[in-house]
């Protein structure tokens, strides 16, 4: 059986008509999109690898008990899930996202991935740790939404569902995210 | 006198909000975007190999 042809709802029908393989696709289609954004969200490598994988035993259970609602999509439930467990880690712990500073070369240069040499290879981590840092930089609600826009791909509408605010505010934390990073972009080229 | 009113179909109101708030977007917002898109892609990241085969592994628990 070819399950690439199959979206997600139809997926998820196999699943629960049985055919366990699917969650094994369901899984390759989306692991990027969620561990990314939990990633960038906690900024710890095996915490990442903990909500994930505590994410999906939820997803799998849901499924389990019938209780999952076939009207929703099932990526942005799946990542309502993870940012649930996220805001629980942080609830949990009771401190905000730690922020770190950046520092180093310029995010513009251009990358080159193949032939890459020693230099090549530092200034493109180089490049990703000062991107990375800077995202953790914006504000939660902002960091948020381009998180969630970028990487799980999801809609202004879905951001907008999944953590409670209207469409218009969802677009404006992304235009205050994307300005705000431009904003720490210049301020670094001039550094 | 007879009052008339119209409907708001629920998924032409979504429509119309998203069409308005795209809009809004800022065009050199739009392009900052996209010219970040290469630098915000390179930072993807998979879970481990590990992580994967234990969700699997639960998966088969009857």
């Amino acid at each position: 059986m070819k399950l690439q042809q199959y979206n997600d709802q139809d997926l998820i029908k196999l699943y629960l008509n049985g055919e366990e393989s699917v969650l094994e696709e369901l899984l390759r289609r989306h692991k990027s999109k969620i561990y990314t954004s939990i990633y960038l969200l906690v900024k710890d490598q095996y915490l990442a690898e903990d909500i994930f994988q505590d994410a999906f035993i939820k997803v799998i259970n849901t499924l389990r008990t019938g209780k999952y609602n076939e009207e929703g999509k099932f990526l942005p439930w799946v990542m309502r899930i993870a940012h649930n467990l996220v805001i629980d880690y942080f609830r949990r712990e009771k401190r905000a996202p730690v922020i770190t500073s950046a520092d180093g070369t310029d995010v513009f240069n251009t990358l080159q991935f193949f032939e890459e040499n020693a230099e090549d290879r530092i200034l493109r981590e180089q490049t990703h740790t000062d991107l990375r840092s800077m995202i953790r930089l914006l504000p939660d609600d902002q960091k948020e939404v381009l998180i969630m826009r970028h990487y799980a791909d999801l809609s202004f509408k879905e951001i907008a569902d999944l953590t409670g605010v209207s469409i218009n505010t969802a677009l404006g934390r992304m235009r205050y995210a994307l300005s705000n990073l431009r904003k720490m972009m210049k301020v670094k080229e001039v550094s | 006198m007879m009052e008339t009113s119209t409907s708001i179909n629920q998924s032409n109101y979504e429509k119309s909000m998203m069409e308005s708030a795209i809009e809004n977007i800022d065009t050199s917002d739009l392009a900052f975007y996209q010219t970040i898109k290469p630098q915000l892609d390179g930072l993807i990241k998979n879970p481990s190999d590990e992580t994967i085969l234990k969700i699997l592994a639960y998966a088969k628990k009857k």
